[in-house]
This record gives structure tokens, C-alpha cells and sequence, in this order.
């Protein structure tokens, strides 16, 4: 192991232990449906709803945490949830305008949005664990997936995958699971609530040692 | 960017392997200002690949520069054997294969991605 991820493991596992809570990032990148997720978790464990859901991308433009207690048999895990917004490569207003955003609007959005990406990198070294969000109706080998999921491996950050929107019938969350076989995978639908309790499981499994 | 002409910069292994860390984020982000698509032989790891999201993200001023687009090759014979180790060739864990492309966004248009090649369409 190299001296600097000795640093980094320690510094994280000081910074953990002064928190009560395990905080976790939702990560993914633009309207694959990370605050769809957060709102159905927050309403499964009586924590207030984290934000708005819209199908323009970049809604989200500043994370959102928010206390979530998930009991599960006799183990009982203090989480912190942070909703961020969503990793793009690229914002173009011009994008927004299809939505009946006027120019004004689409500007600021994307002005925000860029912001937004900027704090959800920043943050990826102040979590102790991360659900990867990916729509399982789309290609899963995108750049951002596989530098979100090779950012978080390097840094040794547990983290679970995420295929969400399973409800779809144009959904192939088997291309999901055959793209990302190495890590833990759940399959669910944020909108339906579909397999939620899968990922309650494997949450309390994964990021509690 | 208005598209008349577009630089591609082919760089070889050894280019890189002279630069920092900063000098690599700062020579992608320059050049994808300036409308150029780099051609890298090999690939850049996760946490480089995730400064440069986040430098472009800052540079990127709503009018001029929207940002870029990121394509990486995996070498062919590793990437037949299995999907898995297709996702490590990906994550880069051998950073001394394939091939990375980066150009600004949505310059390369009917861009075609094959297991060991990619067609670009430049215009
Ligand atoms: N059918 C279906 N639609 C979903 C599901 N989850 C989210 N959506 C829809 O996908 C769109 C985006 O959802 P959001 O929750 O806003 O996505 P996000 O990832 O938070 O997006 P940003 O904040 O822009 O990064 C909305 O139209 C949601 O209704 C799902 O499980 N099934
Ligand atoms: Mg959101």
C-alpha cells in the first residue's frame, strides 16, 4: 500500500469516528434518479424529503444531507445522507432551452450545475461510503460511471452500485450488474420502491464494520 | 467553436511520463479550450480523470466552453477475455494500454466505438 492511501485511510477513519453518523454520498451523474433515491429512503425511515425530482438534468445543484436511521433486524446504523448533484463532463445551457427554460434560466442552471459538479468531486473525500446511481436504461460503461467507480475504488471507499429505474421496460439491469460484476449491486426502482429493502441490506452490510 | 477547422495533437506515452500531475490537467483543459481532441496513447488514472472533470467544470463559462467529452480504447486482447477485466481495463489499472481521446464536448460527431477502436468524425 502506498504511504499516501495510509494517510488517506487514517484521515478518513479519524474524521469517520468524530462523526456519530456514516455519512454517504449518492453519486451519479445527471438524472439517473439520486434524489428520487434519497426522497425514498428519507420517506422508508421518517426523515425529511431531501429535494426536487425533475427530468431536466442538473436539478440537483447542491448537495443535501439529511439524518437517516436505518433498523434492520437487531443492527441499528446512524447514517448521514448527502444528495449530490449530478457529474457531468459538459453543461450546455442550449440543452435546457427544449425544457421551456428561457435564456436567462438555462444560463443560471448551467452556471449552478458546473458549481454543483465542483462540490460533488470535492465531497467524494469527506464520505465514508457511496451508493453509485446508474440508470439501467442507458449504457453503464460511461466515462463518468467508471471514473466515479475507479475514484472511490482507489481511495478505498466502499461504495454499492445502484442500478436504479428497473421499473422500465426498456431496463437492462443486467448490463449493469455484467459491466460492474467486481462490486456489490442492487437493482432497484426509486420510483416504485421496488427492491428497496435489498439495498437497505446490503447498506447496513456494506458500510459498517 | 466554430467547427472550420479542428486540431487533433497525437500524444505518445513518453509526453506524458515528462509532466505532473498539474501539467497534464492544465495541458488537457488548455487545449480543449483552444478546440484541439488529444489523443493519448495509454490511460489516465481515476483521480486524474476526476481533477480534470472538476477543472473543466470550472473553466466551463456557460458561452465559449461547455466542456468535453472523455472516450478510452481498452487494448483488445485483455478486453475479449471477460467483461470484468474489460471495466479494469476502464478504471485504467494498466495505465500503459489503450488508447484515451479527449475533445471538447460535442465535436466529435458519429463517433463510432468499436472493442479496439474508435472512428471520429471530425466537423
Ligand atoms: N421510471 C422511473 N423513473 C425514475 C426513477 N427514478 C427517477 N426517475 C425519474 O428520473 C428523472 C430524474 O430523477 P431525479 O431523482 O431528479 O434524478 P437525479 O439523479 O437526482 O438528477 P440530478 O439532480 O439532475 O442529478 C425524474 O423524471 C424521475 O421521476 C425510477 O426508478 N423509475
Ligand atoms: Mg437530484
Amino acid at each position: 500500500m502506498k504511504p499516501k492511501s495510509v494517510i488517506q485511510r487514517l484521515l478518513r477513519y479519524f474524521r469517520s469516528r468524530s462523526r456519530e453518523e456514516v455519512r454517504i454520498g449518492i453519486y451519479g451523474a445527471p438524472n439517473v434518479g439520486k434524489t428520487t433515491l434519497a426522497n425514498r429512503i428519507a420517506e422508508d425511515w421518517g426523515a425529511e424529503r431531501f429535494g426536487e425530482v425533475s427530468e431536466i438534468p442538473h436539478e440537483t445543484r447542491c448537495s443535501v444531507r439529511r439524518r437517516v436511521r436505518i433498523e434492520l433486524g437487531s443492527s441499528r446504523v446512524d447514517f448521514e445522507i448527502v444528495d449530490t448533484p449530478g457529474v457531468a463532463t459538459k453543461v450546455d445551457y442550449r440543452k435546457f432551452l427544449k425544457y421551456g427554460l428561457d435564456v436567462r434560466e438555462a444560463k443560471q442552471r448551467a452556471k449552478e450545475a458546473t458549481r454543483g459538479v465542483v462540490e460533488a468531486i470535492r465531497m467524494l473525500k469527506n464520505i465514508d461510503g457511496a451508493l453509485v446511481v446508474i440508470d439501467s436504461t442507458k449504457d453503464p460503461l460511461t466515462q463518468v460511471n467508471v471514473t466515479l467507480i475507479g475514484n472511490l475504488e482507489a481511495n478505498e471507499i466502499p461504495f454499492i452500485v445502484v442500478a436504479n429505474k428497473i421499473d422500465l421496460k426498456e431496463a437492462d439491469p443486467s448490463a449493469v450488474e455484467d459491466a460492474f460484476s467486481d462490486y456489490p449491486i442492487v437493482k432497484v426502482s426509486a420510483k416504485t420502491g421496488e427492491n428497496m429493502e435489498d439495498l437497505y441490506k446490503a447498506m447496513v452490510r456494506e458500510f459498517t464494520s | 467553436m466554430t467547427g472550420e477547422e479542428i486540431k487533433v495533437e497525437v500524444m505518445a506515452k513518453s509526453a506524458l511520463e515528462g509532466m505532473s500531475r498539474t501539467e497534464i490537467v492544465d495541458y488537457v483543459i488548455e487545449k480543449a479550450k483552444d478546440g484541439a481532441v488529444i489523443v493519448f496513447e495509454g490511460q489516465l488514472n481515476p483521480d486524474l480523470l476526476t481533477e480534470i472533470i472538476q477543472r473543466t467544470m470550472e473553466e466551463v463559462d456557460v458561452e465559449e466552453f461547455t466542456g468535453i467529452d472523455i472516450y478510452v480504447v481498452p487494448p483488445k486482447a485483455k478486453a475479449q477475455r471477460s467483461r470484468r477485466s474489460l471495466v479494469d481495463k476502464l478504471l485504467g489499472r494498466r495505465s500503459e494500454e489503450g488508447v484515451t481521446v479527449i475533445s471538447p464536448a460535442d465535436v466529435l460527431k458519429d463517433l463510432k466505438k468499436g472493442e479496439d477502436f474508435i472512428t471520429l468524425k471530425l466537423g
